[in-house]
């Protein structure tokens, strides 16, 4: 939400009495964190994503009532699309899980650290599609600010297992990177 | 502290200054410092993906068809109406909820023609039941009515009657009554005089015979 305009909570009431115009507003302003979160979650099933993607907005609305100002309206909605992914991961019983390796070699020096943005962003990426669901979400929630125990929260999880998962993504990112000298 | 706590405190830190000890650390450890970079770069290359036109028009449109009809508790006016909301006609169930609707019309016409042909058929058993004695012709109805008009002319006399009587023996000192008590036993004296004459009549003729 930018400085000055229309806050969240206030949008969600007017909503909440059938404004189209408050919807569209939200959308507008939360559709892109939404999606890349859902299309990175679940990556190369684009169909897939579209649809999740409008079934979260649907509950979204359809759980207005469960909102409260005191929570952020994108940790909120992050949630609601956590379990619409998950419930959908369930569903096709194909839970992706990238065995954990517990002895990541540690890169001597930071060699990827003169490689160009847009290689790194690459590679990062990359290596985020490698990890399970359950790491990739974590880094993809922290990609968009969303604090740690709020991600606990929404993963149902204790803090502790949302930075270990974190801290596995990352030394796995460092090994991926590092293969790049 | 080992590298695994630093490490945990650089990603709690997030983007906030570590403190002096454990940059001193971070400076001097390469697994450390690769760890902080590899941080950064997996938190900042932030770059969104954008959904397609379509996508967007079709949540949208299926968002708006939330929308329409009132939400709960907050058009207050229109879920005072008697009748059902909007709601009620709008959205998937649209046709399943016809089709509930006309099934219990036809289920309730069916039952009641039902009901009131089972009525129709105890009438008639009732009615077969009661021996009702049929005229035979024209004349027996003729007959019948005559009977019934003599039998009300019967009651209306013996009403009168009764009437009279009452009057006389409630309002002994009434002066009408009196008089027509009077007259009541004029009448008869005169009655039984004629009966004898004719009482007479008959002997003598008797006796002449």
């Amino acid at each position: 939400m930018s400085k000055g305009s229309v806050p969240d909570g206030q949008l969600m009431k007017r909503c909440r009495e059938g404004d189209t115009s408050a919807f569209d507003t939200l959308y507008g302003r939360y559709r892109l964190q939404l999606f890349s979160y859902l299309n990175r979650l679940l990556p190369g099933q684009t169909a897939v994503v579209d649809d999740l993607f409008q079934e979260t907005w649907i509950k979204v609305l359809k759980n207005v009532e469960s909102y409260t100002d005191k929570e952020r309206f994108l940790s909120w909605a992050f949630r609601i699309a956590h379990n619409v992914a998950i419930d959908h991961i369930r569903r096709n019983s194909r839970r992706e899980s990238v065995p954990v390796d517990e002895r990541l070699p540690a890169p001597e020096h930071v060699p990827w650290e003169s490689m160009d943005r847009e290689v790194i962003k690459h590679k990062v990426a990359e290596a985020i599609e490698e990890l399970s669901v359950d790491q990739r979400e974590v880094v993809l929630l922290r990609q968009r600010g969303v604090p740690f125990k709020e991600i606990a929260e929404i993963q149902d999880v204790s803090i502790n297992t949302v930075l270990g998962r974190m801290h596995y993504a990352v030394k796995r990112l460092q090994k991926e990177l590092g293969e790049y000298r | 502290m080992d590298c695994q706590d630093i490490q945990l405190a650089i990603l709690e830190a997030g983007d906030a200054a570590l403190t002096a000890a454990l940059e001193q650390h971070v400076a001097s450890c390469a697994e450390c410092r690769g760890f902080r970079s590899a941080c950064a770069a997996a938190v900042g290359s932030v770059s969104e993906d954008t959904p397609s036109p379509q996508v967007d028009a079709g949540v949208l449109a299926a968002c708006h068809g939330v929308l329409s009809p009132p939400v709960a508790g907050a058009g207050g006016a229109d879920n005072a109406l008697p009748f059902p909301s909007r709601g009620w006609f709008e959205g998937d169930g649209l046709w399943r909820r016809l089709a509930v609707a006309a099934s219990l019309v036809l289920l309730g016409t069916l039952a009641g023609l039902v009901s009131l042909r089972m009525r129709s058929e105890a009438v008639q058993i009732r009615l077969a039941a009661v021996d009702t004695p049929q005229p035979t012709s024209k004349s027996a109805w003729f007959d019948e009515d005559l009977d019934l008009d003599l039998l009300s002319l019967e009651a209306e006399f013996l009403l009168a009657e009764a009437n009279s009587g009452d009057l006389v023996a409630s309002d002994g000192q009434d002066a009408a009554g009196t008089a027509r008590s009077e007259q009541m036993d004029t009448d008869v004296d005169s009655l039984d005089r004629e009966l004898l004459e004719v009482e007479v009549d008959f002997l003598l003729n008797t006796e002449a015979l």
